[in-house]
């Protein structure tokens, strides 16, 4: 049987597509101006790569921020239900997600079958979430994906004391203005961006197992502080972590839908 | 006696050149990562439009919040002091100074010989700050310089329901998707930008009469929805409101450098 999944978020959208629990596609990219002109345009590129149509698929469930306008997928989980699923398929030892988005980041913690046992999100304030290392990048002027390698090379990471991404911003600019190294200040970027998860994460019990997603997962510097803090160390998941979410609407549709696991 | 005072705000440099009491000369330039040079640049503009040489500044004071950055000066003092000092030797009924700058909201009072009272501000987070407005304009492509025309024309002020600038961002955009018109989003972009401000500003129980100062202040749909929200009048000063933080510095470089604080 064919499943798929599709996750709409904030800043990209991203599509998988299951084949007898194997991952047939799957495409990331940036969102387009409406959340069903996304879904749209990044199943077709899914489909396209797996050499299939919409009508090979058997089920299809969406999940994200643009779940709801969907039009080709049959139902929507919410994405906290979709990730713990998502990241437990993708390795069945993992208990607690740390999933940091582009315009949220939630911690997770599930049983031993990949459902939700508790959470906690932020989605009022975008400090620690990607958008946060979006706009900061942006102020020390290197690309998004540039700040993780970089801060790997500091020496005297500075100390951002704002909580608000705005106010993090000028006092980035400050340290560009007193000429401190770039490496120096991206590192002090992603250790704010740390903190500001992990003491969110205080506050649900966070079983070992652990697993990062989102597309801030990607960053090295964010996770290796987030391991520091955290004192434990990411298990790495054998799939994407980007495409946890949508993986995990596939897996529901799968389960829902069929007979075999 | 001249002297010149310098204000290095979160979004724009500011000069101005002052004569006794009287403003000679101002000017304003954006930041950019080049700071030394903006600020050298603003201060030599100003200078121009006075008609001053450098070495006939007697004395040179720093604000706002590089106020570090800036060689030469004298000395520096907090931009609250000088936004109120500037209020007051303007029009010296002024009780109350509303500074609404590009990160930071202040509020100060004065009292009636013009000696700084008490102050608030929004220290945790941009909600509401210039910025704010300045990224949301900039997401539904508004001219900063346009904005009240095209909120005046508003009819169904769009409520946006996020606190963080960063999200109202996102916000915004989404709603110009969703066919929403730009006129309803800058309006309630304003409406709540506003209310930020009047909610500040009924905490320090503002005495009459009322001074708005920084670049909001210029958005003159900002300050009638503030009035209207707090059913204020404000008074209007014959400087520009964003230039009031540099001229205050260049007024308390007149008096020298104070042995403790107060206006």
């Amino acid at each position: 049987m064919i499943v798929a999944g599709c996750d709409v978020g904030s800043l990209t959208a991203e599509a998988v597509i299951i084949k007898d629990s194997k991952i047939l596609a799957s495409k990331i990219m940036g969102v387009r101006a409406t959340a069903e002109k996304s879904a749209i345009c990044v199943m077709d590129l899914a489909l396209a790569q797996a050499g299939l149509d919409y009508s090979d698929i058997d089920a299809c469930y969406s999940t994200g921020y643009g779940r709801q306008a969907i039009p080709f997928s049959q139902k929507n989980i919410s994405e906290i239900s979709c990730h713990g699923m998502g990241a437990y398929w993708a390795d069945n030892s993992i208990r607690t997600i740390v999933d940091i988005g582009g315009q949220d980041c939630k911690v997770i913690s599930i049983d031993e079958k990949g459902l939700v046992q508790e959470f906690i999100m932020n989605d009022k304030c975008a400090a620690g979430t990607g958008r946060c290392l979006e706009v900061l990048a942006k102020a020390l002027d290197v690309e998004l994906h540039q700040l993780g390698p970089l801060s790997q090379k500091a020496r005297k990471p500075i100390s951002l004391t704002n909580k608000c991404s705005i106010f993090m911003e000028l006092e980035v600019m400050q340290h560009v203005y007193k000429k401190r190294r770039l490496r120096d200040i991206a590192a002090g970027i992603n250790n704010a961006v740390a903190k500001r998860v992990v003491s969110l994460s205080r506050s649900v019990p966070l079983k070992p197992g652990f697993a990062i997603t989102g597309g801030v997962s990607k960053n090295v510097g964010v996770v290796s502080r987030m391991e520091k803090l955290l004192g434990v160390q990411f298990t790495q998941l054998s799939v994407d972590p980007q495409i946890i979410g949508a993986l995990g609407a596939a897996i529901f549709a799968q389960k829902e839908n069929g007979n075999h696991d | 006696m001249i002297s010149a005072g310098i204000d290095v705000g979160t979004r724009f440099v500011k000069a101005c050149i002052v004569k006794d009491e009287a403003l000679l000369g101002c000017a304003i330039e954006d930041v950019s990562r080049d700071i030394d040079r903006v600020i050298g640049r603003v201060y030599q503009k100003a200078l121009d439009k006075a008609g001053i040489s450098k070495r006939h500044v007697k004395r040179l004071v720093s604000t706002g919040y590089g106020a570090k950055l800036v060689k030469g000066k004298s000395f520096s003092m907090s931009c609250t002091h000088c936004v109120a000092k500037a209020a007051f030797v303007l029009d010296p009924e002024v009780r109350t100074v509303l500074d609404c700058g590009g990160l930071f909201i202040t509020i100060t009072s004065i009292d009636e010989r013009g000696v700084f009272e008490r102050t608030l501000s929004n220290d945790k987070c941009a909600a509401g700050s210039g910025k704010f407005l300045e990224m949301s304009a900039q997401a539904i492509e508004i001219p900063f310089s346009s904005i009240s025309q095209y909120a005046e024309r508003s009819k169904e002020p769009y409520l946006v329901s996020s606190n963080c600038a960063v999200f109202a961002e996102s916000e915004v955009i989404t709603q110009v998707n969703y066919g929403r018109e730009n006129t309803d989003i800058i309006a309630g972009v304003l409406k709540s930008i506003a209310g930020r401000a009047a909610t500040l500003f009924e905490r320090i129980q503002a005495q009459d009469k009322v001074a708005l100062a920084g670049g909001l202040a210029t958005v003159t749909a900002f300050s009638s929805m503030f009035e209207q929200m707090t059913d204020r009048k404000t008074v209007s000063l014959p400087i520009p409101p964003q230039n009031l933080g540099a001229f205050g510095a260049g007024l308390m470089a007149q008096q020298g450098k104070p042995s403790r604080g107060g206006v």
